[in-house]
């Protein structure tokens, strides 16, 4: 069990970290995506740019939360400060990632399907502008559960510090 | 909102139209007169096809116009203008047409430079190409042209230095021994070859050549190398200085560019002019029109009508019932909120305007998932600079939407103060811990439970304020009875669950908050269960639909969890201002760590800001939207469009 004791702030380095890349990785894959499908039609309407930017920034705020996430492990738990002394169980530190597990998998995943939503916003706003309000209430949607998820998971973080 | 008629003499039909579009204040709708009253006669016929024609010759140059605008407007975009006013009066907009013909040529003008200029880049790229090749050649003394006699031919052209060799001992193999090999220059890797030989070898040598890579000289004019050389940079230079000239021309278009928007303008309202007078309720001798009007505005249009010309009015009070579009009026504070709703769409006749109700909410969310008093006072001062400085049309869809963060900006501010923050947590990490930021009421970052249920709560006086509209509206089409048993028991069984969850914490000892909570919810719940199928004969069924009823209350729950979203986005922007000051004070220390901190401060937080500006304006009006909308909105009506000067680069007078 020594080996074990001195993971403690490993895991916890690993739970705030995997909040970080995961969310992460699905935003720029959604925003990725989505600004092919952008450019594809500003080719024809480059006009539509304001309004495609703020569709393609949509699912971009789920790396934002995995971030946030990150950093309010990383204080929360005394790693950030105090580094290779912190002093956090190996049992803590499984609880810190149990912590950032909601925002670590719905935000990766929610930002994917937000993206898919915007993808076809995009093309909706190419043929009818005045219809972009609706195109972005349709994505907020999907994002809601992302919120739903960092507020999950920041209750977490706040009841275990 | 009033229906307008008008009866006139068909040789007013054209000037009652422009100065109903000059009024901007009736909508004019296709009445429905069947064929048979039409007559359209010959003559009618002959116009309404002289109006097609004009009408397409006018939109064509409308085209043209403005993609000679958009070429201006990006490649002459600092050529100083003539005239920088852009509002114009509408006499000014209508003279226009006097000088039409004028500002055309000067788009023929434009046309023919533009494609002057390429036909020039393409003839100077030409010539460069021979210059490229004839570089090699210079100091070759001999006429390019006069190389052949009546028996010989003379090639002229590359040769690579190490196939020489092989080549002469090629045309002794062939029996060619006619043919002479001159070096007329010697270059690094090739040399500048003729080749003379008689003209029955002329097709054995080319093969042997191409087998050679043989690179022939292009060029076939005559003169010496070094004369067509001369020649040729004289034409470059005389074609650049033709550019120029060209250029200047444009310049000199795109200086007078106000008059390609006036015109432009100009079309786009005679285009909307003759598609009202398409409409076509003709008679032989007389017209009639027929169109919505603002009731406020409908009788003194009337008189007016009937002072200036030989016309019968009749205005038609129309009844919510009626079909009519929408024209939203609010005071200045609910109107500067309205674009959320237009993006929506428009409410039907019968209903309220949400807009009063949703203007003091998405002011309060708005600031709340802000909430820093810096970021709120960027904001403000931003769009205070676009309104009274940059002076945005706020009539626009863009000028809406500044005026509204305007406001949101403000409540931003409030808000910060209400949860003490200055760009998150910046005071308090750049003085070292010295100074903290005051809060009025607590620090969601210390207490988030206390705002998770503070969001819940606010989200339910959201939710009763939908609520409130629905009985409005129930009022408003008579069925008082919905009221009382579709509504009021949601407010009972609502505030006694919340009373029954929370109502210890309120200390209150007089009474027992719990039994009263519990009690609300149980008449609420009974007269759900009781009524909500009272449509139904069936006892059963009936009991069966009020069951369902209650099922609503899943509904509400999850409404009121949505607006948790409002800690989820404070928590949001206030930690990543803490990370951006965190970022900064680790660089800072020494001149050159402070220019780095100053930088990640002012990059960081102008991101954030506009991040989480964008989450706060977004989410507010999802809750407007998906929450507080699912209480009463109906919708399904459509929002007034006037015929009048609709112009797309400039902006119209009012004139008093």
């Amino acid at each position: 069990m020594e080996v074990l004791d001195k993971l403690g702030p490993f895991f916890t380095l690993l739970g705030a970290t995997m909040a970080a890349f995961l969310p992460g990785y699905g935003s720029a894959k959604s925003v990725g995506r989505l600004g092919q499908t952008i450019n594809g039609v500003l080719s024809e309407q480059p006009e539509l740019f304001g309004r495609a930017l703020i569709l393609q920034a949509l699912p971009g705020t789920q790396g934002i939360y995995g971030l946030l996430t990150f950093f309010l492990i990383l204080t929360r738990s005394g790693l950030m400060g105090s580094g290779f002394s912190a002093n956090i169980t190996w049992y803590q530190g499984l609880l810190w990632i149990a912590a950032a597990l909601p925002i670590t998998i719905v935000g990766y995943l929610s930002a994917i399907d937000q993206a898919k939503v915007c993808e076809t916003g995009v093309s909706l706003i190419a043929k009818r502008s005045d219809q972009h309000a609706r195109v972005i209430v349709l994505a907020v949607v999907v994002e809601t559960y992302a919120i739903f998820a960092l507020l999950a998971s920041v209750l977490a973080i706040f009841s275990l510090s | 909102m009033d229906k307008i008629k008008i009866l006139g003499l068909r040789k007013e039909k054209s000037s009652v139209l422009q100065f109903l579009q000059k009024q901007g204040v009736v909508e004019l709708i296709e009445t429905d007169i069947s064929e048979s009253e039409l007559s359209i006669g010959v003559e009618e016929s002959k116009q309404l096809l002289t109006l097609q024609t004009r009408e397409a010759e006018v939109s064509r140059n409308q085209t043209r116009l403005n993609s000679a605008i958009q070429t201006l407007e990006t490649k002459y975009a600092n050529v100083p203008q003539e005239s920088t006013d852009l509002k114009i009066s509408i006499d000014d907009l209508l003279s226009v047409k006097e000088r039409e013909s004028e500002v055309l040529d000067l788009l023929d003008q434009m046309k023919s430079v533009e494609e002057r200029k390429i036909d020039l880049a393409a003839e100077r790229e030409q010539i460069q190409r021979e210059q490229d090749i004839l570089y090699d050649w210079l100091k070759v003394e001999i006429d390019l042209q006069q190389t052949s006699t009546q028996r010989t031919l003379v090639f002229l052209g590359r040769l690579e230095k190490s196939a020489l060799p092989e080549l002469e001992q090629a045309l002794t193999e062939h029996s060619l021994a006619e043919t002479a090999i001159l070096t007329l220059k010697s270059g690094d890797t090739f040399d500048l070859t003729a080749i003379a030989t008689l003209r029955e070898h002329e097709l054995a040598i080319n093969q042997l050549l191409k087998q050679y890579n043989f690179n022939y000289l292009p060029i076939k004019k005559s003169g010496t190398p070094d004369q067509i050389y001369q020649s040729n940079e004289c034409k470059i230079n005389e074609i650049d200085e033709t550019v120029v000239e060209l250029e200047n021309t444009v310049k000199s278009i795109a200086a007078k560019r106000l008059d390609l928007y006036l015109l432009s303008d100009y079309y786009a309202v005679t285009l909307e002019y003759y598609s009202a007078s398409k409409i076509p309720e003709d008679t032989l001798y007389t017209f009639s029109l027929e169109g919505f009007i603002p009731r406020e505005v409908s009788r003194e249009v009337e008189k007016k009508l009937e002072d200036n010309f030989t016309v019968l009015v009749k205005v038609i009070e129309l009844e919510p019932e009626d079909e009519y579009p929408i024209l939203l009026k609010n005071k200045p504070f609910a109107g500067a909120f309205q674009t959320i709703l237009e993006m929506f769409g428009a409410p039907s006749t019968r209903e309220i305007d949400p807009t009063p109700g949703l203007a003091p909410f998405t002011f309060m969310f708005f600031g709340m998932m802000l909430s820093d008093v810096g970021y709120g006072l960027l904001l403000t001062i931003g769009c205070a600079y676009l309104i009274w400085k940059v002076k945005i049309d706020t009539s626009t869809e863009s000028g809406q939407l500044v005026r509204m963060l305007f406001l949101c900006g403000i409540s931003s501010t409030l808000w910060g103060f209400v949860f003490g923050g200055f760009f998150g947590d910046m005071l308090t990490i750049m003085s070292g811990s010295k100074i903290t930021f005051p809060y009025i009421w607590f620090n969601p970052m210390d207490e988030p439970q206390k705002l998770l249920i503070w969001s819940m709560i606010f989200g339910v006086i959201h939710l009763f304020g939908g609520m409130v509209m629905k009985i409005i509206n129930e009022i408003k089409f008579g069925k008082i009875l919905n009221v009382f048993l579709d509504i009021i028991p949601w407010f009972l069984i609502i505030i006694g669950l919340g009373l029954m969850l929370g109502g210890s914490s309120l200390n209150i000892s007089t009474f027992d908050v719990d039994v009263i909570g519990k009690w609300m919810a149980i008449v609420g719940a009974a007269i759900v269960l009781l009524f909500a199928g009272r449509e139904k004969k069936n006892i059963f069924s009936r009991l069966i639909t009020g069951i369902g009823g209650l099922y609503g209350v899943i509904n509400y729950l999850g409404d009121i969890l949505s607006y948790t979203r409002v800690l989820a986005l404070v928590l949001a922007t206030s930690v990543i201002a803490t990370v951006v000051n965190f970022l900064a004070s680790m660089v800072s220390g020494g001149i050159i760590g402070w220019i780095f901190a100053v930088v990640i401060l002012i990059g960081g937080h102008l991101l954030n800001l506009s991040l989480s500006g964008l989450s706060a304006y977004v989410h507010s009006s999802r809750l407007q939207y998906v929450e507080f909308f699912g209480q009463f909105f109906e919708g399904g009506g459509r929002f007034f469009k006037p015929l009048k000067y609709k112009t797309n680069y400039l902006k119209i007078k009012e004139d008093k």
